[in-house]
Order: C-alpha cells, then structure tokens, then sequence
C-alpha cells in the first residue's frame, strides 16, 4: 500500500513541478514581451495560460483520487493539502503573469516610457523564487522556501521604488499619465505574483514543518 | 478542560523477565476515547489488560508502577479485582456470547453474578444497555431466543451491551470490530461515539483510520515503550516523533 501512496505522491509532485515551470515560462515570456516589446512572445503566455489551467485541474483530480484511495495522514496529508492550496495559487500567479502580457502587447508599438530597470529586476527576483520553490518542493528543502519569502520582501521593497518613481513621471510630465498608468498596473502584476508565491512557500514550509506560524518570521 | 478518570504512571508489565510494556505514563480522560495503536507486539494489548487487572490470573505476569482509577491504586492492597473488572469493563475482539444462554441472560449475566435476581430490575437493565448498545430495536421482539443466532456484528454489541448493563465507568476494548464486515463495523463506530457521553472508553486497534474517526486521543505504542500521546488530530496531522510518523504513514508496521 505503501508503494501504491509512494507512486501517487511522485507523480503528483512530478506534475505539480511542471506547473510551477510553466507559470515561470509565462513569466520569462511576459517580461521578455514587455522588455524587449516581442509581441510574439507575449502572445505565447496567454496560449501557455490554457495549459496552466488545465494542468490545475488535472492535478486537483490526482489529488482527490490520492486521498480518497489511501486516506493518508500527518506528512503525506499535509503534503497533499499543500498542493490543493499552492495550485490555486499558482494559477492565479500564472494568471499575473497573463497580465503583463496583455499590458505588454498595449505598450509595444510605442516608445518606451523609459528603461525598464526597476521591472526586470522585480521578474529577475521572481523568477529566483520560482526556482526556490521548486527545489523546497523537489528536495524538501526548507531553506529555500524561507529563501522565497525573504525575497518576497525585496519584490515588495521594488514595487515600492518603482511606484515613486513613475509617480514622479506622471507629475513632471502628464503626457506620460497614460503608459505610467499601465507600468504601474505591470508593476502591481509583478508584486501580486510575488506574494502567490510566498503563499505557496508559506505552504511548503507547514508540509516541512507542519507549523503554520513561523513561516512568517522566516520572511 | 479535561478530567482525568484513569491514569497510569510508570506503569512497566513483566512477561517472567521480559517487560512487554515499559514505563508508561498515560491520562485517561473522562467520557473520552483514547486510542492505542502501534504494530503487533508492541504491548498496546498488554497495557490494555493492566488497566482492570486482567492479568492478576496469570502468574508469570508482574506489575510495577500505578494504575489509578479516580485517583485511587487499582493495584493497591484491598482493591477487590472484581469490584474493579465492574467498574472498568471490557469487551474483545471476537464477540462472546455465552453459546447456552439467550439474549436476554447473556446481557444481564453480570448483575446475576453479583447476586441480582428482581427480574423486573433485570429486564430494565437488559432494555437500557440493548439500547445503549443501538440493539434494542433488532432483538427486542426475541430476548429469550439463544444469542449465538445474531450475526456477528449484533453478537459484539451483545458483548458490549452485557459490559455496559453493570454500568462501567470505563470501558476497555480490545480490536472490537476485526472480526466484523464493514457494515457491522460503522455500526459500533457510530455506537462508541454516543457511549462515550456516558463512558470512558479505552480502545486498542489495529485499522488506524478507526483511531483516526474515532478517537478523541491517540497513544502509539512501539516494543513496549509508549511513544507517543496526544489529541489524534495532532497525531494524525502532525506528530511529533518521527517513528509515529513512520507508523501511521504506512512506512513499518
């Protein structure tokens, strides 16, 4: 029975990973679309979007079928309560990633605003806390799942700076309101994906630890 | 808050020389039901047996430490073992109903064997423990058919109802639903979680998804040594040794 359960958890967390890969992809492709203004690119997340969808609800499934065929318990449930919980954050996350894609697509075309810095470092940071969590969650890792809410913190110390700064732009020059508007929206996309993913590292530390409290203090 | 209605404090069972249960210190809480679970062998049993002095009849058997029930030594001089068996009652893992004697007599064959004889009383008696026992109603219309004619799930709540008709403070249970289907099985879970408003119960089990539904607390057992205790939500969720762990996720045992 053991090696059935064993079975189960390997796939679920084998698919689980392709997950959070995929979501990284959308973000690689969404920031490379708003960066490099490669419409194709951005395109390709929302196509990507589909298959994040589908990949949740598939391994929601594998999870249920999971539970209700072995009825497991302490580390093996709290493992597979934090999948059903990461999943839908994962999705959502994939879902800001979509958004900056969609903002990158109205802002091609145009000249840029200005340097995107601030933004690429903010997906530069994320895209650290996707592979941190994939090793936390690949090697039962709890230093990297603290690593992931530590930088959580950075990511919201840059929406921050970059909220400033493109409020600057729009007072010295209100021309610019309308694509500083839009940057603000990418920026708030980048900060809301960050903090589903802290979520989720929330999660894998109570799996590790199987404390809900102190996960907090790690960030 | 919980109150205590049995306790056991470095309690060790010697088989001859050998401990078959080491040093436990367990609270038995008041209209509760605690759980010992543990792989065969690791004296959950035998841990069991010590709470009524069962094992008083087998003279290679040697108990140290204390068992007390509402504060008092169960194994202190001038206990009498059968005033304790009445109050602290047990029920196996075969049902055992005495194969000569019909429903009725097997329900109230304890209160016979302490000498009463009103067969109103009795019959009051028989009708409140069938009931206690979720029997009433299947058997009420043939108390005085042999009881070795009910299925064997209806013959356990015979063995159950018989322990409760001398109103036990506690009740020990020994695996009471292996040797029963899965119907007769959910019958005595939903039974132990309306007894217990009356009841201490104490069950030992091999299936841990019984103790999990049905235990307020769980004790694991391994070689003797009692490893672990706590709320089985917490067992269950998250324990604390990683031998419980190893347990209860199906990695030994």
């Amino acid at each position: 029975m053991r090696e059935a359960l064993e079975r189960d958890l390997t796939r679920i967390t084998e698919r689980f990973l392709e997950m959070v890969s995929l979501v990284r992809e959308q973000l690689q492709l969404a920031t490379a679309g708003l960066v490099e203004q490669d419409v194709a690119r951005a395109e390709e997340v929302v196509r990507l979007d589909e298959k994040v969808d589908a990949l949740d609800l598939e391994i929601e499934n594998e999870v249920l079928a999971a539970i209700a065929r072995h009825q497991p318990v302490a580390g093996d449930l709290r493992f597979l309560a934090t999948v059903l919980k990461a999943l839908t954050n994962l999705e959502r996350a994939g879902d800001y990633a979509a958004h900056v894609a969609e903002d990158a697509l109205a802002l091609a075309g145009e000249p840029p605003l200005k340097k995107y810095i601030v933004l690429g470092e903010m997906a530069e940071r994320i895209e650290t806390m996707f592979n941190l969590l994939a090793k936390a969650i690949a090697e039962r890792d709890l230093s990297a799942a603290e690593r992931v809410l530590k930088i959580d913190d950075d990511v919201d110390d840059l929406y921050e700076q970059i909220v400033r700064e493109l409020l600057t732009y729009m007072l010295e020059d209100p021309r610019t309101l309308s694509k500083a508007l839009t940057l603000m929206r990418v920026a708030r996309s980048y900060e809301r994906l960050g903090d589903h993913l802290e979520n989720i590292a929330e999660r894998v530390f109570f799996w590790l630890t199987g404390r809900l409290e102190g996960a907090a203090d790690a960030g | 808050m919980e109150t205590l209605r049995m306790e056991t404090r470095d309690l060790t069972v010697y088989y001859g020389k050998k401990a078959g249960v080491r040093g436990v210190s367990l609270p038995i809480y008041d209209r509760k039901i605690t759980a010992l679970i543990g792989p065969s062998g690791c004296g959950k049993t035998t841990y069991l047996r010590a709470l009524n002095r069962m094992h008083d009849l087998n003279p290679i058997v040697r108990i140290e430490g204390q068992v007390l029930l509402d504060g008092e030594g169960v194994y202190a001089s001038g206990m009498d073992p059968v005033v304790i068996r009445r109050r602290v009652g047990m029920v196996f893992q075969r049902p055992t109903p005495f194969p000569t004697m019909s429903i009725f007599e097997n329900v109230v064959a304890g209160l016979k064997l302490v000498g009463v004889r009103d067969r109103d009383r009795l019959m009051g008696v028989a009708e409140r423990s069938l009931k206690a026992a979720a029997l009433w109603d299947e058997v009420k219309d043939r108390l005085h058919e042999p009881a070795v004619g009910l299925s064997g799930g209806q013959q356990q709540r015979i063995s159950i109802a018989r322990a409760l008709a001398v109103e036990p403070e506690v009740l020990l249970m020994d695996e009471p639903t292996s040797a029963l289907d899965p119907i007769s099985t959910q019958a005595i879970e939903d039974l132990l979680a309306r007894l217990k408003e009356q009841v201490t119960i104490v069950i030992v089990t091999h299936n841990m998804q019984q103790a999990a539904r049905v235990s307020d607390y769980t004790a694991f057992f391994l070689n003797g040594d009692m490893i672990e205790f706590g709320p089985t939500e917490k067992i269950f969720t998250n324990p604390a040794d990683e031998r419980t762990e190893a347990y209860i996720t199906g990695r030994f045992g």
